[in-house]
């Protein structure tokens, strides 16, 4: 038998593998395809852009896996953590690890229920492996954080931070917003808006940053599920190609998704804003470079250009957020010291170096709106925290406390009457989100009020014991006894010495 | 219930915080638990607005949250 090129043995190991049902409705095997309005004729026409088969998969995924589990144990061998430029860089990490870990964790339950739902084989293989590949990137993260817990804080019991910390409702309700949508909006939601859209931005900049600070682990953790992520666009943009080309009837629709999605998608990735402009001593981008590079030059200049053809066009407010890049991280890095006394990672007193580098990067807002802010701190680092729990916004989940970008001075938040309530939103992206499906986010949790009416206990040491932690692992890092104790691993390695060479 | 206050003029509450209260509380009583509860400048004179969709209305510090309209939840601005 004649052996099969490359497209043809791709077609018949993974197409036509499903049958049609005879005995029972298709509709009550999959009982969701139309409920979005979504029109295919023609699906067995669409492919994986990979063209990836098992086997492949297994073979590169699992050099992937060598690869960084051998700079993992040499990190761990070698004390890499006491050889960074500074410990409040683990502060980042360790905010990474309440909002990024659980997430990569409901991204692989979100595509399987994408690929049960939808039954076009192309998209079955897509999301398969990519299902597959957000549990590895679950697991290389917990790796990392059960080594790092022997020398920090925070990190001990992560998994009780995660489900009841007030900081992680922000991607909880993300990922529960889109694992309640129906299968082609949450496609669109995460293969197109999260993965195509916002990845590069997540793990680029923070992979730069951890390799900038000497974090070989964490830089190699960002290397290796950014290596997957490529693959997880290509998905997401063949899956926006066919919803629009398959019927002329799902470009609305579609529209609707990328407006809600965009401001969705970044939003939730407020903090890492403070993780590419404030945790790092040593930055390798700014917040605003790498926004103006891989979201304004790549997807809104770019790609959104070419899907005009289809009568799409650039999603809602996406002027808001180029507006807001002079301020995201500021105004961000903000709530983080305004609540650092109630949360896992800490904040930190800026040095001189960071007012240099902040005031140069962002000359028109730092030191005007943000700066006096933090120079509070100078005398006693928790001069600026809250001493209450805040109102967040009914969509994202964060402290409604952001600037009107048009008048920093002014506060952006919008409320809105619904159901017999005001309703908080941060921007007017997060309240056209609110209007558009009210009965949906009425519906949401915000543990403030149960910490209020002490429903976890009636003191603090009890609201830290339903969190996870203690109060000694919050607060400002170089007052921390994590600062301490890395000082002590340095002494010990000698890494404080300095050499003279004549 | 609740009232969500936030004080604009101090950069510690720039978004509004939760306040324990009581529809039959006084304004002037809620104005009290937050100036005190917060360390804000005593000696100065404060004022209450309620905030809703479509703009602004003042809280009447002699009459209770309910006779001003409040319901749980709402938010506030503190003023002076
Ligand atoms: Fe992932
Ligand atoms: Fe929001």
């Amino acid at each position: 038998m004649a052996k099969l090129n490359v497209s043809t043995r791709y077609k018949a190991l993974t197409r036509d593998l499903m049958w049609d049902p005879k005995d029972v409705n298709i509709k009550e095997i999959y009982p969701l395809i139309e409920a979005e309005g979504i029109h295919i004729r023609d699906p067995k026409r669409w492919e994986d852009p990979f063209r990836m088969t098992f086997n492949q998969y297994v073979k590169i995924q699992s050099e992937k896996e060598h690869l960084h589990h051998a700079i993992r144990g040499a990190f761990e061998a070698n004390h890499g953590h006491a050889r960074i430029v500074d410990s409040r860089w683990f502060e980042g990490v360790k905010a990474f690890a309440v909002a990024v870990q659980p997430a990569e964790y409901a991204a692989h339950r979100l595509m399987a229920y994408i690929g049960r739902n939808i039954p076009i084989e192309a998209i079955r293989f897509a999301t398969f492996n990519q299902a597959v590949d957000e549990l590895r990137h679950a697991q290389i993260e917990i790796k990392h954080y059960a080594h790092m817990s022997r020398y920090y804080d925070g990190l001990h019991a992560y998994s009780k931070t995660n489900e009841n910390l007030w900081f992680n409702t922000v991607p909880k309700s993300f990922f529960d917003d889109a694992l309640t949508s129906g299968p082609f909006e949450a496609l669109i939601a995460i293969s197109f808006s999260f993965e195509y859209v916002f990845t590069n931005i997540l793990f680029l900049p923070f992979a730069s940053s951890a390799a900038a600070v000497g974090d070989e682990h964490f830089a190699s953790v960002g290397k290796s599920v950014q290596s997957d992520e490529s693959r997880h666009m290509a998905l997401g943009m063949a899956a926006l190609k066919m919803l629009l080309e398959e019927d002329d009837r799902n470009i609305p629709i579609v529209q609707r998704w990328l407006d809600k999605w965009f401001w969705r998608c970044y939003r939730v990735f407020a903090v890492i804003s403070t993780l590419v402009d404030y945790y790092p001593r040593i930055r390798a981008i700014s917040w605003k470079k790498a926004f103006e590079m891989y979201v304004e030059d790549q997807v809104l200049n770019g790609l959104f250009k070419d899907l005009f053809k289809y009568g799409i066009r650039p999603p809602r407010h996406f002027e808001d957020s180029m507006k807001e890049k002079e301020h995201y991280s500021h105004a961000t890095m903000r709530i983080l010291d305004h609540y650092k006394h109630a949360n896992y990672f800490r904040g930190f007193r800026l040095q001189p170096d960071d007012y240099d580098w902040l005031s140069r990067e962002y000359p028109n807002t730092f030191e005007r709106y943000y700066a006096p802010f933090f120079r509070k701190m100078d005398d006693h680092v928790m001069a600026v925290a809250s001493p209450g729990l805040p109102a967040v916004c009914a969509v994202c989940q964060i402290p409604c406390e952001y600037p009107n970008p048009d008048r920093p001075q002014e506060s952006w938040t919008q409320y809105v009457e619904y159901n017999g309530k005001t309703h908080m939103l941060c921007s007017p992206g997060c309240r056209d989100i609110f209007l558009a499906e009210p009965e949906k986010y009425m519906q949401w949790w915000w543990p403030a009020e149960s910490y209020l009416s002490g429903e976890f206990g009636s003191s603090l040491e009890d609201m830290f014991e339903y969190f996870g932690f203690t109060p000694e692992e919050a607060n400002e890092h170089y007052s921390s006894r994590d600062y301490h104790r890395w000082i002590r691993y340095r002494e010990e390695l000698g890494l404080d010495k300095r050499f003279e060479t004549v | 219930m609740l009232v969500w206050v936030r004080v604009p003029s101090d950069d510690r509450f720039l978004s509004h915080q939760g306040v324990p209260a009581h529809p039959d509380m006084k304004a002037q009583e809620l104005l009290d638990k937050a100036t005190q509860m917060w360390g804000l400048p005593e000696g100065k004179t404060y004022q209450l607005v309620r905030l809703h969709a479509t703009g602004q209305q003042p809280v009447h510090l002699d009459k209770t949250l309910q006779e001003n309209g409040l319901r749980d939840g709402d938010p506030i601005d503190l003023l002076g």
